[in-house]
């Protein structure tokens, strides 16, 4: 869809702007921003965490995904190839394994165990949590782009079943992150849910279906 | 041309001026070949064991001649040269003859390297090839070539000709190929391999059948691509068996002056692969000379794509596209039918047809090379497109087909490019548009093969 292919992207008009900054940056030149409210060491504080979440849970979504064996063969290997026919799902998901590999492997994550791994959500998980506290949002009563960040990536790793559970279980731990996700998803995914999910408990969210940011 | 070194046979009988070669009686006792290495002798002989057949000195001559052709379109010769001498040996007949072909072999490897500029792209392309590789003809061929915009593309094909009467010929490929479609946003990367059989069914009559396997891949070409062609975009796998049927009876093939073309095209797709639907067209040319050397021509193509009904679909580069200085000329490339933010999106069927007037440029005399490389013409085209609903009424369906059909007119210059290619200049006049075409009024400049 967008040129290099990259998600998400969004459609505006005769324009398609794929990825969370450069949408950033698109809206706010149409006048559009969510981080009015902020003073300059927010916004630096804000990137610091995006950049945070960006290289600890991108990279985590994407070792489980494609470097861990079980969850690479039961799950992401028909996830990812089910779509194109025989012989093309073999091709493009091995394709796409070495991509991830390589680029896992450029970022030293590649040679870390699945535990280190799982540490390393935590302590990005706990860091989240602590600036969290008891705020509705990260910065005060208004949602910024860093919750978005969070909330996709929080959301998608509550809701998808995996082989092994354990992120899920990391990400259920840190209770306001749990309510965070849960906020969010009453206030502005809604209207895409039915209104069914909102107010329900956490256990729900084994059962959502909502796949609709799946890690890449 | 091979040199011909014929002795006088009797010299009693090479007195006159004029001599009967009918009444000279001839048998040829012997053939000779000289100079084979890698071609086998089964196929040699088989070309060669004519001339045996020939009972005077005129049908030997005419055999012999036959032969050497037939030699040299083997594949296997670069030359070949005849010696005809009176046969000498033990058995010899009075009238014995013995004939002597002498060939030399293609050189096993060839390279070539060549540029070339079209769909505004230039690349350079370098190749090997292996010739007449198992003795018989065959050919390796492997060609690599590099573009301008950063396309690469390589093809590497093994040909076998079956040297029968009907001239079949049996290759195999493997491709790599890039393309770029600007008028629909996308670009497009094959990788395919293909095995096809051609074969002669009559006298110019050639039918071919091609099998082919290929994984396209879809991708957008710049920021200004359409959403409808964007979402089209990914990889594809299409197998499909194709059978092309081409009668061409025309005198010329660039500007023919009396004759019937007819190109016959099926496609079916969806063996494998998630790709299915059924593909016809056709393509009609008919040539009718009148007087002072001009020419009227009229030309017909259309095309009709039926999807499977099944879980196979088809996408833009199945579908067809129309409009241009090769087809219906006073419109954009691709510039007919259905359009999205400027894109083309193609149709499933469409018609066109032309008629044209040709006529030698005037105040040059006739025969002169300036006059057979140029003609002006003058043309009225026409054509439609759409995803049309056809019922069984046919006059109804008719309707639909010419219901805002597309026209138009113009006059230029047309020129033979090396007796196989055409470059056409005109200024055209679109006349019928429909909202959403790409006409183009004024100047158009087209070069192909195949004109309509």
């Amino acid at each position: 869809m967008s040129k290099k292919g990259r998600i998400p992207f969004i459609k505006a008009g005769a324009f398609v702007v794929a990825e969370l900054d450069p949408i950033v940056a698109f809206v706010a030149n149409k006048g559009v921003t969510l981080t009015e409210g902020l003073d300059t060491t927010q916004k630096a504080d804000m990137r610091a965490y995006m950049s945070l979440v960006s290289n600890v849970l991108a990279n985590a979504e994407l070792y489980v995904s494609w470097v861990d064996r079980t969850t690479y063969e039961e799950v992401t290997m028909s996830r990812y190839g089910s779509v194109h026919p025989w012989p093309l799902n073999h091709i493009l998901t091995k394709q796409k394994r070495q991509q991830i590999h390589r680029r896992l492997k450029v970022l030293g994550w590649k040679q870390k165990s699945l535990e280190e791994v799982y540490n390393e959500v935590e302590h990005c998980c706990s860091a989240l949590s602590e600036r969290l506290d008891k705020q509705d949002f990260f910065f005060g009563k208004r949602p910024t782009e860093l919750d978005a960040l969070v909330f996709g990536h929080l959301f998608t790793l509550l809701t998808t079943p995996l082989p092994d559970n354990r992120l899920a279980t990391i990400v259920r731990s840190f209770s306001n992150l749990v309510k965070l996700c849960q906020v969010i998803e009453r206030d502005f995914f809604e209207r895409n849910n039915g209104g069914s999910s909102s107010g329900n408990g956490e256990g729900d969210y084994d059962k959502l279906e909502d796949l609709n940011q799946l890690p890449m | 041309m091979g040199t011909l070194h014929a002795k006088s046979p009797e010299p009693d009988e090479a007195e006159g001026p004029k001599m009967d070669l009918q009444a000279l009686k001839a048998r040829v006792q012997r053939v000779h070949v000289d100079g084979l290495a890698r071609t086998k002798d089964d196929l040699v002989i088989n070309t060669v064991r004519d001339v045996f057949t020939a009972q005077d000195f005129q049908s030997v001559i005419l055999k012999i001649h036959e032969v050497r052709t037939r030699l040299s379109k083997l594949g296997c010769f670069k030359e070949v040269g005849v010696f005809i001498d009176t046969y000498e040996g033990p058995d010899a007949l009075d009238d014995g003859i013995e004939v002597t072909f002498e060939v030399r072999e293609l050189n096993l490897l060839g390279a070539k390297v060549n540029t070339s500029v079209g769909n505004n792209e230039g690349s350079v392309s370098t190749g090997g090839l292996l010739k007449n590789v198992f003795g018989r003809g065959e050919e390796l061929s492997c060609e690599y070539s590099h573009g301008t915009k950063k396309s690469s593309s390589f093809f590497t094909t093994f040909t076998k000709p079956f040297h029968n009467d009907a001239a079949t010929v049996l290759s195999g490929s493997v491709y790599q190929q890039g393309s770029e479609a600007p008028w629909s946003g996308y670009k497009e990367l094959d990788r395919g391999v293909l095995l096809s059989l051609a074969f002669d069914s009559a006298p110019q009559v050639q039918q071919k059948l091609v099998l082919e396997g290929v994984w396209r891949y879809l991708s957008c070409l710049s920021r200004s691509t359409a959403f409808a062609v964007r979402e089209q975009a990914g990889h594809s796998l299409k197998s499909s068996l194709r059978h092309q049927l081409f009668v061409d009876k025309r005198d010329d093939a660039v500007f023919p002056t009396d004759g019937v073309a007819f190109t016959l095209k099926n496609e079916l797709a969806g063996l494998g692969g998630d790709i299915g639907f059924l593909k016809n067209e056709v393509d009609m040319q008919v040539n009718l000379p009148l007087p002072a050397d001009m020419v009227i021509q009229g030309g017909v193509i259309a095309g009709h794509l039926l999807p499977l009904r099944n879980n196979k679909t088809h996408c833009i580069t199945d579908r067809f596209s129309l409009g241009g200085p090769t087809t219906v000329r006073g419109f954009e490339m691709c510039g007919i039918g259905p359009h999205s933010d400027g894109c083309s999106l193609g149709a499933e069927m469409y018609w066109a047809a032309a008629l044209h007037a040709y006529t030698p440029l005037p105040l040059l005399h006739r025969g002169g090379t300036i006059s057979e490389k140029f003609r002006l013409h003058a043309f009225v085209n026409t054509g439609n497109m759409g995803d049309f609903i056809l019922t069984d009424n046919f006059k109804e369906n008719l309707r639909t087909l010419v219901r805002d059909m597309r026209l138009s007119y113009g006059a230029g210059l047309a020129m033979n490019l090396g007796g196989f290619a055409r470059v056409e200049l005109n200024y055209c006049i679109p006349l019928l548009v429909q909202r959403g075409d790409r006409p183009s009024h004024g100047l158009q400049f087209g070069v192909a093969t195949d004109f309509l």
